[in-house]
């Protein structure tokens, strides 16, 4: 039998530290969850080499980078998910390996999980990104030409929740998250060519 | 200035020597655990450093970065560079609106000039826009996505310039979400 994967919840609530729980184990029995209350907490914690995924809250580092890089730093080879819980908190995305919102579809945070889980870090820092899929690569001149989710679904013949992850993982490997900065990747490295519908960003 | 110590400057100035060697030291570790404890009477030093530092990146830092992408623009020859450029007047005007609401509204409910009895912290405390993340965007274009060409040097020190900007602007939100909208807080309450 596969070893169960162990995941680490830093949160301080119970509703959402019990709430992430259920959703990830009625996703897969073979996952064992645990739970802190903070990031001290879980620097104290002895199996550090047993912990394959952490979720934290970004709420609680707040402004405090030191407190998550010493985190990186204890836990090298173990991905950190972002909690974003407020609209405040969106600045600190990237402190992350990956995020999902408080609100997000069970869907969406089961993949979140999931990929996490998959993807060997290293591997995933490097090889992984920057490397649209073809699908991607059309969502992305869709959203370059100023087209909104619900246009590129109909045009593409996708649902919205589609679009939606597909601009998650644009915005993951390329780094990018602001449409007018997708728009000079995309004019840099020749997806789309410059002509009369790209006047809007001349 | 010459040969005079911290302690002479902040006396001469009328700042507390404890509540600038905090500031400072952020510099040097981003932090938001402070051992200093800040006082209500401690605003006015601390708003007229997040003004000073609103003026040196309007004047000062913005322009040279714009120049410079100006420069790229210019010898560059690429339409990548001209869309660049936009890209960054966009963002500045951004940074430029966001500066100033701060300095309309914020900063003078800090220190009491604003006396609008609706107006309350907690609406900056929830809207206080991300204007890091398009700085992420650029910094990314810079190192990865931008046409490999004779002007590599050019745009190592736009992303140098980048990179400092970027620094600043996490201590200056540091000091605004950890020091600035607490203290205003605690304000409220009285």
């Amino acid at each position: 039998m596969e070893e169960k994967k162990h995941i680490v919840i830093v949160e301080p609530s119970v509703i959402i530290r019990e709430g992430i729980s259920a959703i990830l184990r009625k996703s897969d029995s073979n996952y064992f969850v645990s739970y802190f209350d903070s990031i001290t907490q879980l620097q104290s914690f002895k199996k550090k080499d047993k912990v394959n995924l952490i979720i934290v809250n970004s709420n609680i580092i707040s402004s405090n980078f030191s407190e998550i890089n010493t985190l990186k730093e204890s836990f090298i080879n173990t991905k950190i998910i972002g909690l974003i819980s407020t609209y405040n908190s969106r600045i600190l995305e990237h402190k992350f390996d990956d995020y999902f919102y408080l609100n997000d579809k069970t869907k969406d945070i089961v993949n979140t999980v999931i990929n996490s889980l998959v993807e060997d870090k290293i591997i995933s820092n490097t090889i992984y990104k920057n490397n649209l899929s073809d699908r991607e690569t059309d969502v992305l001149k869709q959203l370059v030409l100023g087209n909104m989710n619900k246009s590129i679904a109909d045009n593409l013949n996708i649902s919205i929740h589609t679009v939606i992850t597909h601009r998650k993982n644009i915005t993951k490997k390329l780094g990018i998250k602001s449409t007018a900065a997708m728009a000079i990747y995309a004019v840099a490295n020749n997806i789309i060519e410059i002509d009369s519908s790209l006047d809007e960003f001349k | 200035m010459q040969e005079k110590t911290i302690g002479e400057l902040c006396t001469e100035k009328g700042i507390d020597i404890d509540l600038f060697l905090t500031i400072a030291q952020l510099h040097i570790d981003s932090t938001d655990s402070f051992s200093y404890d800040f006082k209500i009477d401690d605003l006015k030093t601390i708003v007229s450093y997040l003004i000073k530092s609103h003026e040196y990146y309007s004047k000062e830092i913005l322009p040279s970065i714009s120049e410079s992408l100006n420069h790229l623009g210019t010898v560059g020859n690429d339409i990548t560079y001209t869309l660049l450029l936009n890209f960054f007047s966009v963002y500045k005007e951004e940074v430029d609106k966001h500066l100033k609401y701060e300095e309309m509204y914020v900063y003078p409910y800090a220190l009491d000039i604003l006396k609008d009895p609706n107006y309350k912290i907690k609406e900056y405390k929830n809207h206080h826009p991300d204007i890091e993340s398009k700085l992420i965007d650029l910094k990314n274009l810079l190192i990865k996505y931008l046409p490999k060409d004779e002007h590599q040097i050019l745009k190592r020190n736009i992303l140098i310039q980048l990179l400092r900007f970027e620094k600043d602007l996490n201590i200056h939100t540091i000091i605004e979400e950890a020091i600035l909208i607490p203290l205003i807080e605690k304000k409220e309450k009285q």
